[in-house]
């Protein structure tokens, strides 16, 4: 499986980077790296969509005993959707940061591979180490730029971060003194739902996840870190890091525990929604507001997987990472044109905000649809009518932000004219709809999951 | 007697993170906290007269009966490994906050908000 | 059909918000990414109704900006949480 090469790639050229001096061969370099692995997932992701799961056995260990990387449907589908994203954001960083740029890349890099790593790793300890590597540089680049509000933000999110990664760890201990196993097929394969220990662990690791991916309890600390933060810095927090998170509830949830229905997680997804929505129209800072706007859109997400939503789900998951890119992107313009915003990157602005208010032929208008149109298959109308009319709100605290701007002049960054593009590529729905099956079918298929990682 | 300990150990790591005004003070506390868990971790692996789990033809037997589980002290070092980045980290933070904030009371660093 | 029929809704929703948008503009300031600009800030009737019913100001008072209160608010609600799932 070549994407497993993809993660050694990405690190080796972070450290390659501090050698050189000059600006030009540092931005070339990054972007090749993350542009190079792309393709190797691309590449193993076709042979997983023709031939099965894909695994690579680290330093030649069978696959219970060492850590293993594994690429089925739906992991092969994020890793590429994150890769791409953190193309995009490099590439634009690169007119972004002027200064210290190869520390910059360094750390972005790392904090790309560790998110490629917690996508592709088929090991729960192996987990946790990826995930620490992604949160100590996205700390580290959260603090980038060393003003006031960023080391305030980084050391907000420090804290937060670490001692949520401490529930994870002690979980993930708890889960090798009871199962005396590490590797994800095999705890499927060791595990009991009804002992009420491991019940108790394996919500701890979800709940340390829900930290980090800032749902309702937890949202608290997200608002204030993106509106510390850089703006490629913040786009990589909202694009890829809660991606990434998200990814690994629904792994645990569905793949581990075979939960198909958790009434827990979508009376969380609804608060999300709600509060996040109405909060962001007390901002008065555009950062905080598309922070907030982040957060209700994951409440979407997380109704549509916690009422067995699968397909529509990963149709929003994949709307909602493109378009939070996209509207990040294009606020992105705002300081480097002297406090107005670029034109095209304004129709993209305006563009991604329309989609995910669900304005009819834009592509989250159609996952939104689904969503709504499974609820009520479900027999759940009151979750239906609620983010029905959430939905509603966000077009106002989105427009809310479109009539501060002022139009600036006219320069092309390619990568928000990339992002338009996909923008519009995702909304022939009947076409990434069998996509999106293919990928559900994969995830509710366990025991499979199970034979292609171990090969008894 | 020793999960005694760890688990004391975490809840005053726990305490010093939560109710600790002073940063370093936090940042002392977080690093209790996981060498609390770092100590979990090697109870789990723990056995009692256990030898080094390396197998020699001679002693397959004896190595079958009281061999000690490698894995966790594996573990351990990996995560020893991340606390200290993780502590590195947080003490340069706090010095470059007391440059700019020139306190260290975290009260007194609540620009972000509402 | 019913895509027909929510795509009116949506649009007829859009032409109100539109139309409710008072033409009187007052200068604010506003911050954007961080740093306080001078920007319009549009005067909407939406919002005030909306934040005066769900008493959104006194809620909004718990986003004190202070680490400890979020720690903890953090703390309490993993520990509340973990014991309503171990319930269910």
């Amino acid at each position: 499986m070549i994407a497993a090469y993809s993660i050694p790639l990405l690190i080796s050229v972070s450290f390659i980077l501090l050698v050189f001096k000059n600006g030009k061969i540092i931005k070339t370099l990054s972007i090749l790296s993350i542009f190079f692995s792309l393709c190797f997932v691309l590449f193993s992701s076709v042979n997983v969509f023709y031939s099965g799961i894909g695994t690579f056995a680290v330093s030649g260990f069978r696959p219970p005993f060492g850590i293993v990387l594994v690429l089925d449907k739906f992991s092969s589908s994020i890793a590429s959707l994150i890769l791409f994203l953190s193309l995009m954001i490099v590439a634009f960083s690169s007119n972004f940061v002027k200064e210290k740029i190869k520390e910059f890349h360094t750390l972005l890099l790392l904090a790309v591979a560790g998110s490629l790593g917690i996508v592709m790793t088929g090991d729960i300890f192996n987990m946790f180490v990826f995930t620490e590597i992604m949160s100590v540089a996205t700390y580290a680049l959260v603090g980038f730029a060393t003003r006031k509000k960023n080391l305030e933000a980084a050391f907000k999110y420090l804290i937060i971060g670490s001692v949520s990664t401490a529930f994870m760890l002690i979980a993930i201990v708890l889960v090798y003194s009871q199962l005396g196993t590490l590797n994800m097929a095999d705890i499927i394969v060791k595990i009991n739902l009804n002992d009420k220990i491991l019940k108790i662990i394996f919500s701890m690791f979800l709940l340390s996840f829900c930290v980090k991916s800032a749902i309702f309890p937890f949202y608290i600390w997200k608002p204030d870190v993106i509106s510390g933060s850089l703006e490629p810095v913040a786009t990589f927090l909202v694009g890829v890091v809660s991606t990434t998170t998200v990814y690994v509830i629904i792994r645990v949830l569905y793949t581990i525990l075979g939960v198909y229905y958790s009434t827990w997680l979508s009376v969380l997804a609804i608060m999300t929604m709600g509060l996040g929505a109405f909060f962001a129209l007390l901002q008065d800072d555009i950062k905080r507001i598309l922070a907030y706007g982040s957060i209700s859109q994951l409440g979407y997400i997380f109704l549509a997987f916690s009422s067995s939503l699968i397909f529509q789900g990963l149709y929003h998951l994949a709307n909602n990472a493109i378009i939070e890119t996209l509207l990040f992107l294009s606020i992105g313009t705002i300081p480097l044109h002297k406090k107005r915003i670029e034109k095209v990157s304004m129709y993209g602005f305006l563009l991604g905000a329309l989609s995910l208010t669900g304005i009819p032929p834009l592509n989250a208008f159609f996952s939104k649809f689904f969503i709504i149109a499974g609820l009520l298959e479900n027999k759940l109308f009151l979750y239906a009518i609620i983010s029905g009319l959430i939905s509603i709100v966000t077009l106002f605290y989105y427009m809310k932000v479109y009539f501060m701007f002022k139009k600036g002049e006219k320069r092309i960054y390619w990568p928000v004219i990339i992002l338009i593009a996909f923008v519009l590529l995702l909304s022939f729905a009947p076409v990434w709809l069998q996509f999106f099956e293919g990928i559900e079918d994969d995830l509710l298929a366990r025991y499979e999951y199970v034979i292609g990682v171990l090969k008894p | 007697m020793m999960h005694i300990f760890t688990i004391t150990m975490i809840i005053i790591g726990f305490y010093g993170v939560l109710f600790k005004g002073n940063i370093l003070k936090k940042v002392m506390g977080l690093n209790v906290l996981t060498n609390g868990i770092n100590l979990l971790l090697i109870i789990v692996g723990y056995r009692p007269d256990g030898i080094d789990a390396i197998a020699l033809p001679s002693n397959i037997g004896y190595f079958l009966k009281s061999a000690v589980d490698p894995l966790p002290q594996a573990l351990v070092l990996t995560s020893i490994v991340i606390d200290v980045s993780v502590t590195a980290f947080a003490l340069v933070l706090c010095y470059k906050l007391f440059k700019n904030f020139k306190t260290l009371n975290i009260k007194k660093i609540s620009t972000l908000r509402g | 059909m019913n895509l027909l029929i929510s795509s009116i809704i949506i649009i007829s929703t859009i032409v109100f918000f539109i139309s409710i948008r008072s033409k009187k503009v007052k200068r604010n300031s506003v911050y954007t990414c961080g740093e306080p600009i001078k920007f319009k800030k549009p005067e909407q009737l939406f919002y005030r109704t909306l934040t005066k019913t769900l008493r959104l100001k006194k809620l909004q008072k718990l986003h004190t900006g202070n680490l400890d209160d979020y720690l903890l608010m953090i703390f309490i609600c993993f520990m509340l949480l973990l014991m309503i799932m171990v319930m269910i």
